[in-house]
């Protein structure tokens, strides 16, 4: 009976998840199938233990399980352990507010800012530059397929090379050289929160292309100890699968009275890409020319485009 | 307040990211139970329980089931009369070795294949090493082979029918119980899991890895702490590569399916103690030697 019960709330609790949303503060959008798949299950597995009970009205008895195991799985004491340790997982689901991962955890995992390509290397040839000025609609070029020509594909610039070298396990030519040419037709950057990481990673490597070009972009504030006063770090939390992988990407700002700006406080940075050698690695910075406090967006986690096309599957 | 309400947002997320794969691992459990006959082992296995080790990495290879899932299923195989030399296997082998594991690793890595073709072939060497430890350790000789023997009142029936509605209802009951009695461990696990991720700095951990001795260590530990999918980690161990040796990753892509602490969790609830301290042991130490060995050879 209390097998029923359990089945039902965990049903509920994650009916409820799906229909506010909140379910993206647990789970990558990729993962979704599989926790509507374990809600059907739930909902299944409860009719089919509650159904009988209420035709019959005599609870079943003998083994806990029909299986032939001498006495249940259990031993005594095993079952009440069992019923509280379902309990606080449901106490949990039900009444724990959501809360993001904050620099609390940055602390424990370490952060990790986008390395620009040193400038001797970024040297490659000239591209043609698109002249298309205004933000980027991430979705449309996602689901676009461009037709570059292929002398642009032949010939792998140096700072493709570099994005590979660098950057090797993320990769993917084609993907990479189109993004660029979006970016650099544009004269003001606005990243949004699809296709954070890929953006951050291509004017990373592309660093000396876009020195000094606006940029735009949101994220939380995060300080270490290291910092001065005129800097953060604007940061973003990249999800997989669940939050145990998440991990941290950053991006260094300076600026005047940035000490205003509170730790984990969500903010909108409007400035000038640079570069800089901190830290011991060259990476990409802001200058910035805007800050301001924004409510957390709707979608504060980041998903890497190229983890969209593979998508985990288990079983 | 705020690290424990942290704590149980990972918590949650562990667990809502596993719970349909512990479904579907009670639900495939239930059928062995139900359908495979019981004498289906002692038939085409030979005498021998070691040959049954390469015959277990074969299968493991083919079947895409992982760690969460494969507990549950592999006690029941065992409980059929399975060699319990290859049971060990199955737990080693299946989660690393199939197809899904294969292509999030290799899209991961896919500008290292040598990680790629290490991760695979180093899991099945250690695979079989654990195998044959179990084999010596518990099998060999007269020993009392406890787990084979547990009373199956299903074997005084005629065999279940795949189409007779009783049969389905044992696999609904048997599914559910299943399910509750491994969730408890798994939340055991995943609880623990979590706490490690708020409060062990993995920055300060990873300044101990200073020699090529140490950091597999290291980052054995990280891949038992951090108890990953073994569908994620091959992102997590791709950010891990700029500052870690190519073999310490791997050790993180090997031990990480093979052992974590949601997992010690279930097996320590699933299969006897002496099992599971052979089977860890000798996990650890094949991992451990092997990633040595293979940076002794490459220089």
């Amino acid at each position: 009976m209390l097998k029923t019960v359990i089945l039902l709330l965990l049903a509920i609790m994650q009916v409820r998840l799906i229909y506010s949303g909140d379910i993206l503060y647990y789970l990558a959008p990729q993962m979704l199938p599989f926790f509507y798949f374990s809600t059907f299950c739930f909902l299944v597995l409860a009719a089919y233990k509650a159904l009988p009970a209420m035709v019959q009205a005599v609870p079943r008895q003998g083994s806990a399980c029909d299986c032939g195991c001498p006495a249940g799985h259990e031993s005594k004491l095993a079952e009440p352990v069992m019923y509280v340790l379902f309990g606080l997982l449901l106490c949990l689901g039900f009444f724990m507010p959501p809360k993001l991962l904050d620099s609390a955890m940055v602390e424990k995992k370490g952060i990790i800012y986008h390395q620009t390509t040193p400038r001797d290397i970024a040297q490659g040839p000239e591209n043609e530059l698109y002249t298309q000025p205004g933000t980027i609609d991430h979705e449309w070029w996602a689901e676009y397929q461009f037709d570059s020509p292929a002398s642009e594909s032949a010939s792998i610039t140096g700072e493709q090379q570099a994005l590979r070298e660098e950057l090797g396990i993320w990769y993917d030519a084609d993907y990479y050289s189109q993004l660029v040419q979006r970016l650099l037709g544009m004269d003001r950057i606005v990243v949004e929160d699809k296709g954070f990481l890929d953006i951050m990673l291509v004017l990373a490597a592309y660093q000396t292309r876009f020195q000094n070009r606006e940029i735009e972009l949101t994220g939380f504030v995060y300080r270490d100890m290291a910092m001065s006063q005129q800097e953060l770090a604007v940061t973003r939390t990249a999800i997989t699968c669940c939050l145990a992988d998440a991990t941290f990407y950053g991006i260094l700002v300076r600026g005047d009275d940035l000490q205003q700006f509170e730790q984990d406080s969500w903010i909108r940075v409007r400035g000038l890409i640079d570069q800089d050698y901190v830290f011991d690695q060259n990476m990409i910075m802001i200058t910035a020319l805007e800050v301001e406090n924004i409510p957390v967006p709707e979608s504060p986690y980041v998903y890497p485009y190229l983890y969209r096309q593979f998508m985990p599957l288990e079983p | 307040m705020d690290t424990l309400n942290t704590a149980g947002m990972i918590f949650l997320s562990i667990i809502f990211e596993s719970a349909p794969f512990i479904l579907m691992g009670a639900f495939f459990s239930s059928l062995v139970l139900v359908f495979i006959p019981k004498d289906f082992f002692k038939k085409p296995l030979p005498a021998n329980p070691l040959l049954s080790i390469p015959l277990a990495l074969g299968l493991s290879a083919i079947f895409p089931v992982c760690e969460c899932a494969i507990i549950p299923v592999i006690r029941g195989l065992v409980r059929k009369g399975m060699p319990l030399c290859a049971g060990a296997v199955f737990l080693a082998a299946a989660p690393v070795l199939n197809p899904i594991v294969l292509a999030s690793t290799f899209y991961a890595f896919r500008f290292d294949l040598q990680v790629v073709a290490l991760r695979f072939g180093m899991a099945a060497v250690v695979a079989m090493m654990v195998g044959f430890a179990v084999y010596l350790f518990l099998e060999s000789g007269s020993r009392n082979k406890t787990d084979r023997k547990l009373p199956m009142s299903f074997e005084k029936e005629p065999a279940n029918r795949f189409l007779d509605a009783a049969s389905w209802k044992k696999i609904f009951d048997h599914t559910i119980d299943e399910f509750f009695t491994v969730g408890k461990y798994f939340i055991i696990g995943a609880g623990i899991a979590s706490l490690f991720q708020v409060l062990v700095s993995q920055q300060a951990v990873f300044n101990l890895a200073e020699s090529v001795y140490i950091s597999p260590m290291v980052m054995m530990l990280m891949a038992y702490i951090l108890s990953l999918c073994s569908t994620a980690d091959a992102f997590v161990a791709a950010s891990f590569a700029g500052t870690f040796p190519t073999m310490s990753v791997v050790a993180f892509l090997v031990l990480g399916p093979m052992l974590d602490i949601k997992n010690t969790a279930m097996l320590l609830g699933y299969f006897p103690a002496r099992f599971v301290a052979v089977f860890m042991a000798s996990v650890i130490l094949g991992v451990y030697g092997s990633v040595v060995l293979m940076q002794y050879i490459s220089g």
